[in-house]
């Protein structure tokens, strides 16, 4: 079950603040690595090492490939992609690597992470 | 081998500069699968298929269930993956309710080793390029 507080906010439309009332999640600390690891352990009959050896290398070969411009999908979790922000210029000429702004990381949830999405259970927490 | 952008031609439709305009963008690269991923570990490893599946596996479950507690899970080295939420906004307090939630989404923030590496990441433009109106 997710808990969700109210929260006001003022936004700006056109030039015009608007207060609203929204909802934001109850933050809670994100589950620590080190306790990922042991869960895996606990589920699986590999060791606190190989766990650690495999998701180590995980995280090199997604580096590595994303670094080359390569997507990398991964069973169950999704797929890791790299995309670029770049300003728009009149002419095909004027584009060079200066348009570039930015080179981020898309993540797009597996199908299975999806699903799981849509059946959260969610509650208000008015207090 | 370096990131590779293609140049792109876009209509924007939003903001002061609308028209025809020319971006850089991604160009395909391809995309690492599940089968190479596994085999690659393998190799470096004396682990086998079956095991690096079940952790990748257990590692998904274990997201999913801390997503359904509303809690993010952290990956070290790659990122930390959290669930989040697009709302509506109202007018009173009082109306505010679960039907306001539009679409829930996991938000995936890159570790900075990741994000370092991105931003280092050379950067060049591919050679086989063609805009479709030429």
């Amino acid at each position: 079950m997710i808990n969700l507080i109210p929260t006001k906010r003022t936004l700006n439309c056109n030039g015009v603040n608007k207060e609203v009332h929204l909802l934001k999640l109850n933050p809670i600390h994100p589950m620590e690595f080190e306790t990922v690891k042991k869960l895996i352990v606990e589920r699986t009959t590999l060791s606190e090492f190989e766990v650690g050896f495999v998701l180590g290398e995980l995280s090199t070969i997604i580096i590595e490939n994303l670094q080359q411009g390569r997507g990398v999908r991964l069973e169950n979790l999704g797929t890791f992609e790299p995309s670029l922000k770049a300003t728009a210029m009149d002419s095909a000429e004027e584009l060079n690597l200066n348009t570039v702004k930015k080179v981020s990381i898309i993540y797009k949830p597996s199908p299975t992470i999806k699903k799981a999405l849509k059946k959260l259970k969610m509650r208000i927490n008015r207090k | 081998m370096a990131f590779v952008y293609k140049k792109k031609k876009t209509n924007v439709r939003l903001g002061k500069n609308k028209g025809e305009k020319y971006i850089v963008a991604t160009s395909n690269q391809g995309r690492v699968t599940d089968a190479e991923l596994k085999e690659f570990i393998q190799r470096n490893s004396t682990l086998s298929e079956q095991d690096v599946s079940l952790l990748y596996r257990s590692l998904a479950t274990i997201i999913e269930e801390n997503i359904n507690l509303g809690m993010g899970v952290n990956l070290k080295n790659l990122g930390v993956f959290s669930p989040n939420f697009r709302t509506k906004g109202s007018a009173s307090v009082e109306e505010v309710t679960t039907d306001n939630i539009e679409k829930v989404v996991v938000n995936f923030r890159p570790a900075t080793k990741l994000r370092d590496a991105i931003d280092n990441a050379p950067v060049q433009e591919t050679r086989k390029f063609k805009l479709k109106h030429e």
